[in-house]
């Protein structure tokens, strides 16, 4: 079973260290869609069906508090589970969100071991390591 | 309270650029690295616990292009836009290490998408509540903490 993954993030460069930081951790990635702010990744929703949404907070046009509470009024996606991906330091915040169902907090920089162990916390193991790249195995670099 | 406030820059400075650059900063400057051109400098605007804007300015073409390089892993140097992003994603990421430190994890700030300054127009020596210089490679970097009502960070933990 493969992972479908919508990237939310208004900087190119940290959309594709995700991406990278993805492919690292050992989840079965499917097909990565971008999107440059919370606008554009509820359009994305709109044509194409995912399993997981990375959405950063702090976004020109719609931010990603707003793209959440967009995301939860509608019925298609209330269960879509979203992982928050920010510099935001904030213990009132970052537990506000994750009172949330199916919401989760990576801070910047996040390592691929982090990322695995959040999504299949969420997923309830459902994605678990691919055979072959256990996330023990992983050498590459943090992110 | 300006020293604290400096300490606090310069571990943020120094925790993001080894985190998320793989580059390792060094207060101990050369006179090549003090001498490095201006290349460019990002601003992110915040509100919140208190409001101010923090610059990172960077020194030294190469220092901008090995940060974008490690931080995409790329073998080649990324073109001069990614680079750019890369800055503003830098600062971006410094000033959500940085106010926590100064304000403590529980205030909350609203932080404005990092954007690219044109040229040095500011007056740091006279207006900056905190600046730091580092040395890396063959250049610099310099972070400047602007606070609206200074008196806002005397109660943090900085």
């Amino acid at each position: 079973m493969s992972l479908n993954v919508l990237v939310v993030d208004d900087s190119a460069t940290m959309r594709k260290m995700i991406i990278r930081t993805l492919h690292l951790s050992g989840l079965p990635v499917g097909e990565i869609l971008e999107a440059a702010n919370g606008r554009e990744g509820l359009l994305m929703l709109t044509k194409h069906s995912v399993d997981l949404a990375l959405v950063d907070i702090n976004m020109p046009e719609m931010n990603g508090e707003e793209m959440l509470h967009k995301l939860r009024s509608n019925p298609t996606h209330r269960n879509l589970p979203v992982v928050i991906v920010s510099t935001e330091g904030s213990s009132t915040r970052i537990n506000a969100l994750e009172a949330q169902s199916l919401v989760r907090f990576v801070h910047k920089p996040f390592t691929p071991e982090q990322l695995s162990r959040v999504v299949n916390e969420m997923t309830g193991g459902a994605y678990g390591e691919e055979s072959g790249t256990g996330i023990g195995e992983v050498s590459g670099p943090d992110f | 309270m300006e020293r604290n406030l400096e300490r606090a820059l310069a571990r943020s400075v120094v925790r993001t650029f080894e985190d998320l650059a793989f580059l390792m900063p060094d207060d101990d400057l050369d006179p090549v690295q003090s001498n490095a051109k201006w290349v460019g400098s990002a601003e992110v605007r915040f509100e919140g616990f208190f409001s101010g804007r923090l610059i990172l300015s960077i020194y030294g073409p190469e220092v901008l292009a090995s940060a974008a390089q490690n931080m995409l892993g790329d073998i080649t140097t990324p073109p001069l836009e990614v680079q750019w992003d890369t800055l503003k994603e830098l600062a971006n990421v410094l000033c959500g290490n940085l106010l926590p430190e100064l304000a403590g994890r529980e205030a909350v700030f609203n932080l404005h998408p990092p954007e690219l300054l044109e040229a040095v127009m500011w007056d740091a020596n006279d207006s900056a509540a905190g600046r730091i210089r580092l040395g890396l490679d063959c250049g610099r970097i310099e972070a400047f903490l602007f606070v609206d009502n200074e008196s806002a960070t005397s109660g943090g933990e900085a």
